[in-house]
Parts: structure tokens; C-alpha cells; sequence
């Protein structure tokens, strides 16, 4: 994609190579890298979001104990509710009036460059929903999202966020770890790494995958990558177990598994110390004695019996649309109740990649969506914790303005391809101000034109709201400061800020 | 000891392994979520497992790989000998990648494209080490690919890859309409039809049998039911009346036949009758189960998955922004510019006499594999290289274009794939070359030193710890046990689906065989090796990650197969040893391959003391149990030992 006509991140040729470079080095990169350091000998240097508060104790080992941020924070805990596949802005959150006024017209002229099926691609498309302005804010929303319009006055919508890449792997790359390339610590292992966690017995960094399956990027969307492995995103499934091999599949005196224990922290220990600075060999102690705290807290975190039938139908557990994603809703408020730091959902495939029947096939998506998202609002708000709860919700990029038409035969099939220069996204809570609209983007709705925020931007504002700047939170490596916005100078959006 | 583990079988295996994750080996299609079974893409695991052990030459294990059906006429051949049929197992290589297309709504055009994308991005990186999707849409950003080499390549392989003449996957059931795969060829040694006619007709014997077993029943019934009737008649008939029911009905004289006229319909049991009888309904039941599990063992034609040449390929157009319904130009089939010396020309010719192949993949591997290629020897030396040491001199070992990493020791590089070529392409050789260097005999021991000069060993100052890896870490929960089934090749042992998730593989009472024997679909990986790290295989993995979660500590904790695999270890040592300390001695010896230091001997007295003493106070309340605490103790220490850093990590 050429860099023109939208706001241009530095493209630095020099810094991806050394990027991919360092994309490929895994595990033992990121140990020595952190001996680099010089933590584990005593040296000065200090680290990342300890480096401004400079605490006392230095951090010998990586763990996942709780760490002062760098001011104030508004928001303790992240809770994404990730949407891959590309939401449609035009269609939710977007209207374009003038859709409407020109719907059939050629304009693939304009746009051929971003269009990844051009073969298949049509005249302009009007929205087949209706949009209306909700709440006291009036905010816009389509009638595709009838319970989040109930949510509206909670919410910032911020209109002109745009990605840099048309097809899903590079583009989620980007969301989630801040470059198009994979191999970078993601988001949510950013926040572990920066703040710890408040809850010992549970991981910082909860996934819940859908069980009908894995996006696009699978396991790598969590990855901790040149960061250390402790801060990786742990899967936890919402049926049966929410992790295989929570308990022991058979049975065996408590007395005897304490015994057992006792001797392989006492052997592991052994190894450990006859191995100095290998940074593995720690990460798997603590990933052990998780393992143990996990057994009895996950357990009971995950325990919805323990939710009122009110709660339960709010969300709407047990109707089948709703169940799984309203399930993974729930989890994730009980988490964030219990501490937990970075809670992410993500739903199966690409539900939101609607390339044909758009309504038929968006709508699918907002019926197994709207009703757990907004009620997962209203529960926080009831008791207090959307305040310092932080919830995301959006994708990884929008789609185009134009029909996309794969089937000539049948245009009522219609849906839209990728359209990564404009789209839509919400924040809620921990700090963000609520029934703000932000940003525009052109009079179709294909690329982001006034206020336009890149992903750089939004890690930032993120990371602001948990009290950290995004250039003091970083990881040195190679003598490079490594972090979450990479070489980009972002701006945190004020405007959506309390 | 470097030649033993050469020539063990388990070499093979392991290195083999290498080599499926590039080709990207799976058990099924991928794609669509029914993930269809691949019958018969075992035999390029087994073929790939007998090139590494017999040492084949990497030039011509890439020959036969990129084109064994024009190596040799293999339709016109007398006999199928092993060679030949390798020849065209060998192409199971281009048959790897995901495959949606044996469903009918995709089968299209564009997903052909697609899956014929995936296939040259697999070649691309594994054997040239350049990534080539980028100039399926336009001229490479950063390497010297413009588009028309892309499709360049394309043509090479469009005599067995033409989106316009399509063999078709296996099925996806209930999308399509043809149920006929397309992609294989009915060729197999006598010795496979012969075994295989052994075992159909061991399988006829057995369903014989089973119906034999039921109509002696019938039989039965039928005769007690005819006694029954008789007892109601006058005894002076009855011997009578047995005659005639004895007696077909043509040969009954003019009594028999009266009596039959008017007895036979009561005497008889009728189908309907016996059909009600409950032992004999329960029976039929049964029986039908067993004999249709038999039937579905049955072994149909052998095949082989396979790519071939069809001859008369469509033309090749550039497909202006990779899009077929743009073709721009047309183009000849001819290898990446940049890598020739600008003045021979491509030129395929027929493979041998009256062949209705091409022979443009013939070219193409005969290219790769010259003494001079640039990139072939290098970007396999560079994975020989990253199988030792954990990286590549080239750490992006599938790019050694301009995005890729620059070599760390570029001068070594080029010596080893020189010497690579001089040793006959010997991959065996490699091995001994890097194996015996000092390079490769340093401690992986870290020194404050070492941390400021080379933090990230790039200068190869110390060999790397090492996790084992997934398959690593279930062989050797079995091997230590003594529950590895070491039976190799052949079709792949099947998995099962727990309702929370856990997938684990199905055993016999042999045990287990090697991970690499167990059925990889794409979608139900088995849980063991998901948590150590399998990728799925989309389309290939170039580099396996290595993560450290409390997964994986939960996993050997919890999970009961590990619990019993601990067990049979236990009562190994036991059988072994008695003494404490000869225990745990054998124990380390068989786990660690060391014996325990001192300070690991007292650790362990100590919690086998501790151990036994609990489980003497747990096995007093339950009576029922057989074993002695004793044992229950040394089965605890052997599971713990198997959760140890020392059984995980390799120095």
C-alpha cells in the first residue's frame, strides 16, 4: 500500500530489517537479553516500568508480582473483547448518508489499490441497517447493535482508526503487538511484564479462545515473543476444565502430592542453581508453582453456578446464540474481580470478515456478540469496577465502502472486502470518557480523515490509562529499547480521556 | 557413539521429524472444518524416516521430492520395485499443504490458486530459502523476484498444479458430489498387495466365522423349537415327522410329503419367530457390530498420494495483483532469474521416451541440485546447523533474502556447503563434521563473561540449553517406562477426543508408539504435544516455538497417563533394584542417563523415606490394595523425577 493520502508512520527499512532479524530468535534472545541488563549481577540498570520508580529490590527473576506504574492509573485491569475479522464501520458505528445517496456507483477507480479482491469488486454499497443516535450522548449507532445502544452513554467510539496492512495475519500482527510482522511481544504480555498482577494464583494474562476455534494468527495473537515467557497469554477454556489438567486425573492422597512437590521444588532448585543465567530454567519454576496456585483459584474463578440466574440471563447464558460468548464474558469480569490484569476474548475464525451476504452474515455476528458485550458493561458498572476496568472492544480493521460482489450472479449476496484505512472501535471504562464520538472519516467511510488514530496511538492511550508511558515501558535488547509502539512517536488520544 | 546414534533407527525419526514440520506433514486436508482424512500420506512420513536413516543424498532426496514421477517411467514398468515407488511417494511433498478444495463450494478457481500458492511458498523457503508469495502479486519489495519469475515457477509446476484441470483432494463428506480422490495412484509392490491380500483375508475368515457363530445358533434355537412342537404330537409321529423335516423337499416320498403339508408350518421355525427370540435378536446385533468393524478395517487397492505430471498444461499467465480473472502476459516455465548466470536457458525436455510428461519439474530439480547452486547447499547446511545448535548461522533459516537475517559466520557457511556438496551431499557426514568440532563439545554453562560479550550466542560461545521438544517429552515419558511401542511405519495410530478437550492417542497392549506414528489432523492435535509446543501445520512450520507455561507443569503433574506411565516406571526400577539408594541410582540412571550427585541421593532417601512412611499410613485404612507401599513410595519419586527441570532440559 502507498504511504500517501493518510497519516504516514515512519517506514524505516533499516529498523524492519533488524526487526526480522530479531523475529526469529525466540526464547533465548529474550533471556540474555535481559542478562544484558544486568539485573541478575547487580548492575544499576534498570528496566522498564521499574526504571522510573527505581524500587529498592531489583528484579532479580521475571515473575509476575505486582509493579508500580509509572503515574497514577486510571484503569487496573484491561478486559479486549477482540473482534477479528474486520467489523464493518459503515454498517455499525459509521453512517454514511452518502452511501446511500450514491449506492450503485462504480468507484473502484478511486480505491483500486487498497482493494485486495479486485475481481470481485462492485459499486458503492449503502448500509443495509438503519442508524440512529442513542443514549443522552447520541451517539450513532446501527440497529445491529440494539443492546449496546442501551450501553451507549458508557462507551467512546472512536471513529478514525486506521491499520497499514489489507489482509488479517499482518493487520492482527499490528493490533496486537504494534508492528505487521510476527514475533513481538503482544499487548496483553506487554501489561504482564509492566505491572504484574494483583492476583498470584491466576495468570496476568488471560485468553479466552473460542471453543469453535482459533483465530486467524492462532497462539501467536498472545505470544509474549522477545519478552520473557512468563508474560505470555495463558489460554483458559470455557468448557469442562477451563485448563486440561486442572486436577489430577486420578486419585492420590493430598499428603503424598504434597511430598512429591516438596521434592521436585527442592531437585528443580538443585538444577536451577548449578545453571546460572538460564532464564528458562525460571520461567519453568514459576510456571510450576502457577500451576499449583492455579489449581485451587481457577476452579472457583471460573465457577458461574456461583452467578445469579439474573446475571446469567443478562449476559444471556443459556440461550444457544449467546451462550459461549456471554460465558467468556462473564469468566472475564470474575477474573478481573479476582486481580487478574489483562483479560482477552476472541471469537472463532472471522465471523466479522463478511465478504458476502452482509446483513445475513453481520448480523450473525452482532447476535453472538451485542448482548454479552453490553451486559459484561452494565455488570461492571453495578458494582463499581467499570471505573478502573478498562474494556476494548474492536478489530482489526474495517471494511471498504464498495460492494464486494464474488458471485455475479448473485448481488444480493453482496458483502464488503478488508478496509484497513478506516475503522471504528469502542472504549469504556478505567478512565475513559464515557459517550464521546472521536474522529471521522471521509463522506464514504473509506479512510480516516479528521483525527485519525494509528494503532501506535491507541497501544499508547492504552498504556496511559494503566499509569504507563509507552516509551519509559521497554524491554532492551541488542541495545535497542524495545516497545510496544515500536519506533513510532504516538500521541495518546486525550480527547476520550476522563 | 556418534556413528551408533547415526545408524540407529531413531535417527530417522528424530531428524525426519525436521523435515515433515518444513514439508508441513499432515494426516488430513485441513481447511474445512470436517478436516478430511489423507489415507495414504503416511507413506511420505515413512519414506522421509528411510531417506534420513539410509543416508539418501540430499541432492537426490530433493530430486525425487520435487519431480519422482519424471525420474522414471513408472506406468510402463514391469515391476514396482521400492526405488521406483519412492520415486512417486517422494512427491507427497507437494501434496502437503492445507486443501479445501475436495469440497465442492470451494473447489473454484481462486482456492486452486490458493492451494498451489501455499505449495510454492513451502518449496520456496524449505529448499531456496526465499520467501516468493510476495511476487505473486507484484515484483518483490526487497529480493530480485519480479512477478513474471513467480510465474515463471508457476509454469514449471503446472503440469501437475493446473487450476484450469483440477485433481480434487479427499472428499469433505456431504460437500461433494464426486467421492473419488484424485490425487492418488493405485501402485504398490508386490509385497504390499500380497501382505495386504493376507490381511483381507484373514478379515474374510474372521467375518466367516462370526456368522458361522450365528447361524449355529439359529440352528440351535431352531431345533429346540421343532422339539418343543413335537412334544405336543403323539409320540408315534414323532420319529416320523423328524425324518421328514430331515429330508429336503424333493427327495420326500409320497408320506413324508403329506406329513410335511400338514405339519411342517407349525414344526418349522419361522424367520419372523426367530427373529423375536431376544438371545437371538441381541446376537444378530452383535455380530453385524463386530463384522462391520471388521469390514471397515478391510485394506482397499493400495495407493499412493501423489503428484504427477499430466502433460499439456494450460498456458501460464501473470496474474496481474494475483488475480486470475487479470492474466496479463504469457509465460514460459523458467527458474528465478536472479539465481542463474543469465545466459543457459530453461529448458525442459520429455523425461524419457514416449513420456507424456513435460518434464519441467525434472528442470527445475535437475537446477537445484547443481554442485554451484547458490542457495540449495547453503539453506540446508544452515538447517543442519540450527538442528544442533538451536539457531542457523542464517537465523531466518526458510529467508535468506534481503529481509532475512545476515549470517553470523558468513565464511563458514559457504565452507560448509561446499564441503556438504564434496561429502556427496551426505547429511550423515554433516553431522559427524559438526558433531566433532569444539564448537559442538562446549558446556552450555553461562559465565558472567559470556553475558556481556555474546548475550545472545551469536558467536557461538556456548552450546544452548535445550527444552525438549513435544514428541521428545511423550517418547520419553514412554521410553522410560518401558511402554514404547517401537514398532515402526505404516498407518498412523488414531486419537481420541475426551469431552473436556484432551486428545490422547489410542494404545494397544504393547504401549505406545513414537509421536511421529500417531495421526496428525490439523485440528485435533494431541494434547501432550500441543502443550510442548506441535504447531499446527499451517501450511508448514519453519521454526518451532518454545514456550514455558503452567500448561506444561499441570500436564505432568495431572495428568493420569503420565500417573500410570510413572507407575510402570516404578515397578521397573523395582524389578531392578531393592535398596533405597539402588533405587533411586537406577532411577537417575534410566531417567538422566547420570547417576544422582550427592546432594540429589539425599533429597531423595530422605522423600523415599518420607513416602513410604505416608503411604504405609494411607495403604493401613485401604485394605483392598495389592501394592506395598514401598512401591507406591518409589512410583511417587519416579513421578516426580519425570516433572524435574533434568528430565526436560538438555544441557
Amino acid at each position: 500500500m502507498p504511504e500517501s493520502n493518510r497519516p504516514l508512520e515512519a517506514a524505516g527499512n533499516l529498523d524492519r530489517r533488524t526487526f526480522f532479524h530479531r523475529a526469529s530468535d525466540g526464547i533465548h534472545g529474550a533471556a540474555l537479553a535481559y542478562l544484558l541488563g544486568g539485573d541478575l549481577f547487580g548492575s544499576s540498570l534498570l528496566q522498564g516500568a521499574e526504571s522510573k520508580h527505581g524500587s529498592a529490590s531489583q528484579r532479580r527473576i521475571y515473575d509476575l508480582r505486582p509493579r508500580q506504574p509509572h503515574f497514577e492509573p486510571k484503569a487496573k485491569a484491561v478486559i479486549q473483547l477482540f473482534q477479528n475479522g474486520g467489523p464493518s464501520q459503515t454498517d455499525l458505528f459509521d453512517p454514511k448518508p452518502m452511501l446511500d445517496k450514491h449506492h450503485g456507483e462504480p468507484y473502484f477507480d478511486k480505491i483500486a489499490v487498497d482493494v485486495s479482491s479486485p475481481q470481485s469488486a462492485g459499486g458503492l454499497m449503502r448500509s443495509p441497517f438503519k442508524f440512529k443516535q442513542h443514549g443522552d450522548s447520541g451517539i450513532w449507532l446501527s440497529d445491529a447493535m440494539p443492546h449496546l445502544a442501551g450501553e451507549v452513554d458508557k462507551i467512546a467510539v472512536i471513529r478514525s482508526m486506521f491499520n497499514s496492512h489489507p489482509n488479517h495475519e499482518p493487520a492482527l500482527f499490528k493490533i496486537h503487538s504494534g508492528r505487521l510482522l510476527p514475533g513481538r511481544p503482544s499487548m496483553g504480555a506487554w501489561v504482564a511484564y509492566g505491572l504484574g498482577t494483583e492476583n498470584q494464583n491466576l495468570p496476568a494474562y488471560v485468553v479466552f479462545d473460542d471453543p469453535l476455534g482459533l483465530p486467524v494468527n492462532s497462539v501467536q495473537s498472545w505470544q509474549s515473543g522477545f519478552l520473557p515467557p512468563v508474560y505470555q497469554g495463558t489460554r483458559l477454556r470455557t468448557n469442562g476444565s477451563p485448563i486440561l489438567n486442572l486436577k489430577p486425573d486420578f486419585e492420590q492422597p493430598t499428603e503424598v502430592t504434597r511430598l512429591e512437590r516438596d521434592l521436585l521444588s527442592r531437585l528443580d532448585a538443585v538444577h536451577r542453581q548449578k545453571r546460572p543465567g538460564q532464564l528458562q530454567l525460571d520461567a519453568r519454576i514459576s510456571s510450576y508453582e502457577l500451576a499449583a496456585r492455579m489449581q485451587l483459584e481457577a476452579t472457583d474463578a471460573l465457577d458461574l453456578k456461583q452467578e445469579s440466574q439474573k446475571t446469567l440471563e443478562m449476559y444471556g447464558v443459556g440461550d444457544k446464540t449467546t451462550d459461549s460468548y456471554a460465558r467468556r464474558c462473564l469468566m472475564a469480569r470474575r477474573l478481573v474481580e479476582r486481580g487478574v490484569r489483562f483479560v482477552q476474548i476472541f471469537i472463532n475464525g472471522q465471523i466479522w470478515d463478511n465478504h458476502t451476504n452482509l446483513k445475513r452474515s453481520l448480523l450473525s455476528a452482532c447476535n453472538r456478540t451485542d448482548k454479552p458485550a453490553a451486559a459484561l458493561l452494565r455488570d461492571l458498572k453495578q458494582r463499581g469496577l467499570l471505573d478502573e476496568t478498562l474494556v476494548i472492544w474492536g478489530g482489526e480493521f474495517g471494511r471498504l465502502p464498495i460492494a464486494q460482489i464474488r458471485d455475479p450472479k448473485n448481488t444480493a449476496g453482496a458483502g464488503r472486502d478488508h478496509g484497513p484505512r478506516g475503522f471504528s472501535l469502542w472504549m469504556s471504562g478505567g478512565g475513559i470518557k464515557p459517550g464521546v464520538s472521536h474522529g471521522e472519516t471521509d463522506e464514504i467511510g473509506f479512510a480516516a480523515q479528521e483525527k485519525p488514530v494509528s494503532i501506535a496511538d491507541w497501544h499508547a492511550t492504552i498504556l496511559h490509562l494503566l499509569g504507563m508511558h509507552h516509551e519509559q515501558l521497554f524491554f532492551r535488547r541488542n541495545g535497542l529499547n524495545q516497545k510496544l509502539t515500536s519506533i513510532y512517536k504516538p500521541k495518546i488520544v486525550k480527547e476520550v480521556l476522563l | 557413539m556418534i556413528d551408533r546414534l547415526l545408524d540407529s533407527p531413531r535417527y530417522g525419526e528424530r531428524w525426519g521429524r525436521k523435515w515433515l514440520d518444513l514439508a508441513g506433514y499432515a494426516d488430513s486436508e485441513g481447511k474445512r472444518s470436517a478436516d478430511p482424512i489423507r489415507p495414504f500420506a503416511y507413506k511420505y512420513r515413512d519414506y522421509v524416516i528411510r531417506a534420513f536413516n539410509a543416508d539418501k543424498p540430499y541432492d537426490r532426496f530433493l530430486l525425487e521430492q520435487i519431480a519422482g514421477d519424471e525420474l522414471a517411467d513408472y506406468a510402463g514398468a514391469k515391476e514396482i520395485t521400492q526405488p521406483l515407488l519412492d520415486n512417486i511417494i517422494a512427491t507427497g511433498f507437494l501434496r502437503m499443504a492445507p486443501d479445501g478444495t475436495g469440497s465442492d463450494v470451494v473447489n473454484r478457481v481462486p482456492e486452486r490458486v490458493e492451494v498451489v500458492s501455499d505449495e510454492l511458498d513451502i518449496f520456496g523457503s524449505v529448499v531456496l530459502g526465499l520467501t516468493l508469495k510476495c511476487a505473486r502479486c507484484h515484483s518483490h519489495k526487497y529480493d530480485p523476484i519480479p512477478q513474471r519469475d513467480y510465474f515463471r515457477l508457476v509454469a514449471v509446476f503446472k503440469g501437475a498444479f493446473d487450476e484450469h484441470d483440477w485433481l480434487k483432494p479427499a472428499s469433505v463428506v456431504g460437500q461433494s458430489k464426486s467421492k473419488t480422490p484424485g490425487r492418488v495412484l493405485p501402485l504398490a509392490m508386490d509385497q504390499e498387495r500380497k501382505e495386504q491380500d493376507a490381511f483381507n483375508k484373514q478379515l474374510d475368515e474372521k467375518i466367516k466365522a462370526d456368522k458361522a457363530k450365528l447361524e449355529a445358533l439359529a440352528d440351535k434355537l431352531r431345533r429346540e423349537h421343532e422339539e418343543k412342537q413335537l412334544a405336543k404330537l403323539p409320540e408315534e409321529l414323532r420319529d416320523d415327522l423328524r425324518k421328514m423335516l430331515a429330508t429336503p423337499a424333493k427327495n420326500r416320498d409320497e408320506v413324508q410329503a403329506y406329513l410335511a403339508g400338514k405339519f411342517e408350518k407349525t414344526l418349522r421355525l419361522s424367520k419372523d419367530q426367530l427373529g423375536d427370540i431376544t438371545k437371538y435378536k441381541a446376537e444378530t446385533r452383535n455380530s453385524s457390530l463386530r463384522v462391520r468393524t471388521l469390514e471397515g478395517q478391510r485394506q482397499k487397492e493400495p495407493q499412493v498420494r501423489a503428484l504427477w505430471d499430466r502433460g499439456e498444461p494450460s498456458p501460464t499467465y501473470v496474474y496481474r495483483r494475483g488475480d486470475h480473472l487479470q492474466p496479463g502476459k504469457l509465460v514460459g516455465p523458467g527458474v528465478p532469474a536472479a539465481l542463474t548466470d543469465g545466459k543457459t536457458s530453461f529448458d525442459p525436455k520429455p523425461p524419457f521416451p514416449g513420456a507424456k510428461s513435460t518434464g519441467r519439474r525434472l528442470a527445475l530439480a535437475r537446477w537445484l541440485v547443481e554442485p554451484d547452486h547458490p542457495l540449495t547447499s547453503r539453506v540446508m547446511v544452515n538447517r543442519i546447523w540450527k538442528g544442533h545448535f538451536g539457531e542457523g548461522i542464517v537465523r531466518s533459516t526458510g529467508n535468506f533474502g534481503k529481509l532475512g537475517a545476515r549470517p553470523t559466520h558468513p565464511e563458514l557457511l559457504d565452507w560448509l556447503a561446499r564441503e556438504f556438496v564434496a561429502r556427496g551431499w551426505s547429511i550423515k557426514a554433516m553431522h559427524r563434521l559438526l558433531m566433532t568440532s569444539s564448537t559442538y563439545r562446549q558446556q552450555s554453562t553461562m559465565t558472567p563473561q559470556l553475558e556481556t560479550k555474546d548475550p545472545e550466542n551469536e558467536l557461538l560461545s556456548r552450546m544452548p540449553i535445550r527444552r525438549l521438544d513435544a514428541e521428545e517429552v511423550r517418547d520419553s515419558l514412554l521410553l522410560v517406562s518401558g511402554r514404547l511401542d517401537e514398532r515402526r511405519f505404516g498407518r498412523p495410530d488414531s486419537v481420541k477426543v475426551r469431552g473436556d478437550g484432551l486428545v490422547t492417542s489410542v494404545g494397544t497392549d504393547r504401549g505406545w508408539r513414537r509421536s511421529i506414528y500417531i495421526q496428525q489432523r490439523r485440528k485435533e492435535i494431541l494434547t501432550v504435544l500441543e502443550t510442548f509446543d506441535l504447531p499446527q501445520m499451517n501450511p508448514n512450520c519453519e521454526t518451532r516455538p518454545n514456550s514455558t507455561v503452567a500448561q506444561q507443569a499441570l500436564y505432568l503433574m495431572n495428568n493420569a497417563m503420565v500417573h500410570e506411565l510413572a507407575g510402570r516406571f516404578a515397578e521397573r526400577i523395582a524389578k531392578q533394584a531393592s535398596t533405597p539408594i539402588d533405587r533411586i541410582e537406577r532411577l537417575y540412571m534410566i531417567a538422566l542417563s547420570r547417576p544422582p550427585e550427592a546432594e540429589e541421593l539425599e533429597l531423595n532417601t530422605k522423600a523415599l523415606a518420607d513416602l513410604t512412611r505416608q503411604w504405609t499410613a494411607e495403604l493401613a485404612e485401604d485394605k483392598k490394595s495389592k501394592a506395598s507401599p514401598e512401591d507406591k513410595a518409589l512410583a511417587s519419586l519416579c513421578r516426580a523425577i519425570l516433572n524435574s527441570a533434568g528430565f526436560v532440559y538438555v544441557d
